[in-house]
């Protein structure tokens, strides 16, 4: 009797066992109930992508210190370590004109024209401090970086040669993946004995640009 | 992680420092043929209350344990040195002289393929007076393989 309703208890498993195994074998469909006719938009990326170095030419008004404002041009080259730092060395050159005191007493001048040939070059860590994007010519996003730099580097003036630390910020506005457009403002600060006595000189330099990125 | 350094071959960087008591930046790039073995070209320039001058060295560098984090070296070199007195000095000519050096430092992997250096550098400068002058020369600097 009891074998009886094993027998039936357990055919009773097995066969809903074999019934769920049956249906879990059968392929799923299903059917989209809804269409939502989205047409799907193909965005193009011309994102910036892997180039990471910079090198170009600049220009711009050099304020050099007991000296008049000169045009100054030079080339840098940057090497970015990250999205957020980047190393750089720069050259310039510029021509320093007559002293005030000169350009007021009208005596022989303090410096040949060799000497007042003025010469720098540096090595900076930029920081990438506020990256953000513009929009200029409507829908188009540029992508843009507003960074702090520092660094340190050589002046060659009025005949000597002088550590020179510089420090600045900029802006660089990407054009397109491989140029940009950069502004930038620096302070070459370095301790002159021109005249005698040492003296801490700011030249302050405001330039502009074009970077090529390769 | 760091098994990865021993594999490459091109350094450039950039150092700072003292050179007997005046300022002196540095650029260099070298070139790694073994593990253990590089040779360095190194263009230094230094400021000084009384001079300023212009070094270019080739080194050779000996790294006795590459593959170690903190990783020391030994270096011996040769070049030549510009010294150019202040132009405030009364009657001073620029001078060009032999210089040699030998060196110690050592190399902290930061990342993958960034660094950074301490060197010691101690240079006798073979001048035309009776006494070679010996000069010495410490300077932290950071690096990058390509």
């Amino acid at each position: 009797m009891e074998n009886w309703y094993k027998r039936i208890l357990l055919g009773g498993v097995l066969l809903s066992a074999v019934a769920t195994t049956g249906h879990a074998q059968e392929p799923w469909t299903s059917e989209q109930v809804i269409d939502a006719g989205i047409d799907r938009r193909e965005l193009p990326r011309t994102a910036i992508d892997t180039e990471n170095f910079e090198v170009g030419p600049y220009g711009g008004m050099l304020s050099i210190e007991d000296f008049s404002s000169e045009i100054v041009y030079g080339i840098r080259g940057a090497w970015h370590i990250s999205e957020h730092f980047f190393l750089e060395g720069s050259y310039g050159m510029a021509t320093a004109d007559l002293t005030s005191y000169e350009e007021i007493s009208g005596g022989a001048p303090l410096f040949s024209d060799e000497e007042r040939d003025y010469s720098y070059y540096n090595f900076s860590l930029g920081w990438n401090l506020l990256p953000g994007e513009v929009f200029i010519f409507g829908n188009r996003a540029m992508k843009s970086d507003f960074y702090l730099i520092g660094g340190v580097g050589g002046t060659s003036f009025l005949g000597d040669d002088w550590f020179t630390v510089s420090v600045g910020a900029g802006y660089r506005l990407l054009l397109n993946d491989a140029i940009a457009w950069r502004f930038d403002v620096r302070d070459n600060i370095f301790d002159r004995e021109a005249f005698g006595a040492s003296q801490v000189t700011n030249n302050i330099e405001l330039t502009t640009g074009l970077t090529f990125f390769f | 992680m760091l098994l990865s350094y021993p594999g490459r071959r091109w350094e450039v960087g950039i150092a700072l420092g003292d050179m007997a008591g005046t300022d002196a930046i540095s650029g260099h790039g070298g070139f790694h043929f073994t593990n253990n073995l590089a040779m360095e070209v190194e263009l230094t320039e230094n400021f000084g209350d009384f001079s300023s001058g212009r070094m270019a060295s080739v080194n050779l560098q000996h790294q006795m344990f590459p593959q170690w984090r903190y990783s020391p070296y030994l270096s011996i070199g040769a070049g030549i040195r510009e010294t150019s007195p202040r132009a405030t000095l009364v009657a001073t000519e620029d001078r060009i002289d032999n210089v040699a050096s030998v060196g110690a430092g050592m190399r902290i992997y930061f990342s993958r393929k960034f660094l950074l250096r301490l060197d010691y550098k101690h240079y006798v400068v073979m001048t035309e007076r009776d006494d070679d002058e010996e000069i010495d020369e410490w300077k932290i600097g950071i690096s990058a393989f390509f």
